[in-house]
């Protein structure tokens, strides 16, 4: 037994052998633990490194390393790795919301929103603007939407991964839904081209393939499709330009209207490179699209494109990398959309079209709103015609100052004009626009524009209107000198105010009344027909304002049918040069360059619209509403003139078929009582309204000799002679001594002399037996007596055989009358005679008389035969109905034709 | 400034924030080499430091066991085992502790009288 101090001392050795064990323990934990750690650090940085080598993104996807629950070391590294990440991401941090906003903004409706919301829906955006973005899919498990830009924005190119046929197909076919579901039927055409497939290109678009919103392209013709490309960039960038708009976007901004519709080409190639000149022509193509309002969409088609193109790159069906957000993004793209849906979503839109096309549009729809608004101060501007429901413009401008417009007869030209004038006027106040309109066919197609008797109404812009002048090229004649001083007038006006153009000049002279004119010729052809002067001085006056008309606002509209047979511009192409816009009507020949054969193709009622001298790349084939049937053209016309008839002249009307009356015209109205007489004997083939006169002053040789067979228009010019000169003297002052030698005009001489007699002159008819009694007596009174006297002597050539008969110690008849004729007009004695043939008036006059006739008028008789009563000049004249020539060798130059004016009977009927 | 140009923009931060993320991890990787190493050096260290504890450790209960080995009423029980909670920077006291704990336990062993033994 042990005591109290042995339990003491085996307690003590316990404890403290208790406490060995227990210090053993912690030194050998204390130096595993240690080891542990320093095992601990390296597996966290063995992971990071491991981590941070192969990409945090992918080690997340990594089995191997993704982060592991209940992992210390995995817990600890991850923890660490987010917090860089956080910390490098705090610029990023609200970019996802900041994105979400933007396509929100940029990407309304079906631009950004889900199918459901809008496929099946037509559009209504009338497409003034485009949506800025267009949504593809997302990134970051939807964290935010990806969006391409595409229409004015940007090209698009697409690279498919093997097997992502049908993915790519799915993209494609998705935004161009969202596009055709986003606009109006009409504002989109998609054209759509596979290297690869003859049709069935994206066949859930086959109903609108039937409408011009989507046409597939023959996969071997890539080559026209990129012409036809060209065709709208040049065009449409030389409409933009010409409007001092940069691009389709800036014109379309401008004038807040969509004027052409976006186009976008989805070209599928294979991979492999394209010919090198199809290359090129891509490329050109591609480089002013945008500007244009044309975008190309290529899948598969390694080519480096002009301007902005984004990429989309597919890695497998579902995700691609896209140049929006760059190589290290992965996008998920948007789910295909159900392909019935789309079927059902493209028939929808079709027939949506087919209903707003809606058949031929009619002339209502040239016509605006609102009459009136528009200035012509830079250019002409209006539309004509519908392609596919879209206005089809002609542009009267600096660029297309003068136009060509040719097709057969028949083709629909003057349906053309109306169309064209209608939408001119309605556009542009006669103050901005006037119109001088001339058509050389026989017919009066222009002739409604002018007041009539059915309808006192006319278009106001008009300020001439020629018709039925196919006889009278001199009126043609007289339009283009009354331009080419209207263009001398012009210019010195730009000159006084040293500016050079129209435009320039309106600024600087605003309250001058400077419209632009466009003259109107119908079958200008005619205007060139023979080889004489008229057509020597027609072709130099039309070159003259052809080549300066531009810049002084004057504009040349030349219809024919066909401008090859003019032949006096062979070799000499400045006019056919100047008209740079050219109007072709169906089956119209030479009208369009040599190898555009548009018009061939043309349909009826359709014309081919070229702004650029007839190229091919200008073509625009527009339907052309009906402009011309009765009452179609009134309708507006009536409206222009209750508009603006108030404040603007009715336009002269000159009618090649109907004879003047004399006292309708402006110069019998004028007549006063004058020192100096002037008998009017008709008129002048001029664009105002001009008479020709015979003044009679008493001087030598102021006698006028009609000459011809042709009685209407011989009494008619003694007519107007004697009864303007009647209007010129109070009684007593002169005394008519009218002498019938033609058994049929009779009775019209009688009712001169009676009417004469009624407005108080003295008129006695002489007998033709009586005649040589009568000279005898006057030239027996020439020098007493201060009353002037006219001889009206109508058939002079009938009285010779009597006159010629000579007494013994007496003078013969036709010696008094010879005396009569040299003397008298320096009495105041004239004679107004008519000799039926030139041969009897130089047997009246004997040798060396021709100096006694001062003025003739010529009828039906040869020019060659009048050259010693024309100051010895070569005369170009042949016989014309109800025309003459007249020639005052006092005033004239050379003979110019005339109209005599009706007699007074037709006046009545 | 249009539409894209504002999408790539803001898009860009996202490209900036990745382009940082993964320039951060390459100059990192490079860092995490020569850490590796040094690291490995520690495990090295400390694993020989473990071994020399642990044949310290058993030195010293073998010796224990020596001076209690003629004590039948002493149950010596199992060895020592190392102690989890210890701490890996207290292991040079710990090792001190245990030398001093042997001498408390040669003394108290000195100590017992002949009865007690």
């Amino acid at each position: 037994m042990i005591g109290r101090k042995g339990r003491q001392q085996r307690g003590a050795v316990t404890a403290a052998f208790e406490e060995l064990r227990r210090r053993i323990g912690l030194a050998m934990g204390a130096a595993r633990n240690a080891r542990a750690e320093a095992e601990h650090e390296l597996a966290k940085l063995e992971l990071e490194r491991a981590i941070v080598i192969e990409g945090g993104d992918r080690a997340r996807q990594d089995p191997a390393l993704a982060p592991r629950a209940g992992d210390p070391v995995s817990q600890a590294v991850w923890q660490r790795l987010d917090e860089v990440r956080a910390a490098f991401g705090q610029e990023w941090a609200d970019g996802p919301e900041r994105l979400r906003s933007l396509v929100a903004e940029h990407a309304p409706g079906p631009a950004g929103q889900p199918p459901g919301r809008w496929l099946g829906t037509v559009g209504a955006d009338n497409g003034v603007t485009a949506p800025g973005l267009w949504r593809i899919g997302c990134c970051a498990d939807g964290e935010f939407d990806v969006a391409v830009p595409l229409l004015d924005e940007s090209h698009l190119s697409i690279t498919s991964a093997p097997g992502t046929r049908h993915a790519v197909d799915a993209l494609v076919e998705t935004l161009l839904m969202r596009v055709l579901s986003t606009f109006e039927p009409g504002a989109v055409r998609v054209h759509l081209w596979d290297v690869g497939q003859l049709t069935a290109v994206l066949p859930n678009f086959y109903a609108l393939s039937r409408t011009s919103a989507v046409t597939v392209h023959d996969p071997t013709r890539l080559g026209d499709l990129l012409d036809e490309f060209s065709g709208h960039v040049r065009r449409i960038h030389a409409d933009a330009m010409q409007g001092g708009h940069p691009s389709l976007r800036a014109m379309r901004q401008a004038k807040g209207a969509r004027i052409e519709p976006w186009r976008i080409a989805v070209l599928y190639g294979n991979g492999e490179d394209l010919e090198p000149e199809q290359r090129r022509d891509l490329q050109r193509v591609a480089s002013g699209a945008l500007d244009a309002g044309i975008s190309l969409v290529l899948v598969d088609v390694p080519t480096v494109l002009g301007g902005s193109v984004e990429t989309i790159k597919l890695r497998d069906e579902h995700t691609a990398t896209c140049s929006m957000t760059g190589a290290d993004l992965l996008v998920d793209l948007d789910p295909p959309l159900p392909g019935a849906q789309v079927s059902a979503a493209s028939g929808a839109i079709a027939r949506a079209l087919t209903a707003k096309q809606g058949g031929p549009r009619g002339f209502a729809d040239l016509v605006p709103a609102e009459l009136g608004r528009e200035r012509s101060v830079d250019e002409l501007r209006t539309p004509v015609g519908f392609d596919e429901g879209d206005p089809v413009e002609v542009v009267i401008g600096d660029a297309t100052p003068h136009a060509l417009i040719g097709g057969p007869s028949g083709s629909g030209k003057t349906n053309f004009l109306y169309a064209l004038l209608g939408g001119l006027a309605a556009r542009y106040s006669p103050d901005e626009l006037a119109l001088y309109l001339l058509d050389f066919k026989e017919g009066v197609s222009f002739a409604g524009l002018a007041p009539g008797r059915k309808d006192e109404s006319w278009l106001p812009h008009a300020r001439l209107i020629g018709v039925n002048v196919n006889t009278d090229r001199e009126f043609g004649l007289a339009l283009l000198r009354f331009l080419a001083d209207e263009l001398r007038r012009r210019s010195a006006a730009a000159k006084d105010h040293e500016v050079t153009t129209l435009a320039e000049l309106r600024e600087a002279d605003p309250g001058g009344n400077w419209p632009r004119i466009v003259a109107v010729i119908d079958e200008f052809q005619y205007l060139f027909a023979g080889r004489d002067g008229v057509t020597a001085l027609a072709t130099s006056l039309l070159e003259d304002i052809a080549r300066r008309g531009r810049s002084q606002g004057i504009h040349l509209i030349l219809a024919s049918q066909d401008v090859a047979g003019i032949e006096a511009f062979w070799g000499k192409p400045a006019v056919f040069e100047q008209c740079t816009l050219r109007i072709a009507m169906p089956k119209a020949r030479r009208v369009l360059a040599e190898a555009n054969q548009a018009a061939v193709t043309a349909p009826r009622w359709h014309a081919v619209v070229n702004h650029d001298s007839g190229i091919a790349h200008g073509n625009r084939v527009a339907h052309i509403p009906d402009a011309s049937s009765p009452g179609v053209f009134a309708r507006l016309q009536r409206s222009l003139w209750q508009r603006y008839a108030a404040g603007h002249a009715s336009p002269r009307l000159f009618d090649g078929a109907v004879a003047p009356v004399l006292t309708e015209s402006a110069a019998y109205a004028g007549l006063g009582f004058e020192t100096q007489p002037r008998a009017l004997v008709g008129q002048a083939i001029a664009v105002d309204d001009v008479a020709f006169g015979v003044d009679l002053p008493p001087a030598p040789g102021r006698n006028l000799a009609v000459l011809g067979s042709s009685q209407r228009p011989a009494v008619s010019i003694l007519d107007s002679a004697a009864r303007s000169l009647a209007r010129q003297f109070r009684q007593g002052e002169v005394e008519f001594i009218p002498c019938c030698l033609v058994d049929a005009c009779v009775p019209a001489v009688a009712r001169l002399a009676y009417q004469l007699q009624q407005e108080g002159h003295k008129a006695e008819v002489v007998a033709g037996d009586e005649l040589g009694e009568r000279l005898a007596s006057v030239h027996a009174g020439l020098s007493e007596g201060s009353v002037r006297r006219v001889l009206l002597l109508y058939g002079v050539d009938a009285a010779l055989p009597v006159l010629e008969h000579k007494e013994p110690g007496r003078q013969s008849g036709l010696d008094v009358l010879r005396a009569v004729l040299k003397q008298g007009p320096g009495h105041g004695v004239h004679v107004l005679g008519w000799w039926r043939s030139v041969a009897r008036l130089k047997d009246t006059l004997g040798f060396g008389g021709t100096e006694d006739i001062g003025a003739l008028a010529a009828l039906d008789v040869q020019g060659s035969d009048l050259g010693s009563f024309c100051a010895g000049q070569v005369v170009h004249w042949s016989p014309r109905p109800g025309r003459a020539l007249f020639f005052d060798r006092t005033t004239h130059s050379s003979p110019e034709v005339m109209i005599p004016y009706a007699l007074p009977e037709e006046e009545e009927s | 400034m249009t539409a894209e140009m504002r999408y790539k923009e803001i898009a860009s931060l996202a490209r900036k924030a990745t382009v940082d993320v993964q320039s951060w991890e390459r100059s990192r990787a490079v860092e995490l080499e020569s850490a590796i190493e040094a690291a490995r050096a520690d495990v090295d260290a400390a694993t020989e430091r473990e071994q020399r504890a642990m044949t310290q450790a058993r030195r010293w209960w073998r010796m224990a066991m020596d001076n209690v080995a003629r004590l039948s009423w002493l149950d010596a029980g199992d060895e020592p085992e190392p102690a989890e909670t210890a701490r890996a920077s207290h292991l040079d006291r710990h090792i001190e502790d245990v030398r001093t704990g042997y001498q408390d336990l040669t003394r108290a062993v000195q100590s017992l009288g002949w009865r007690a033994r």
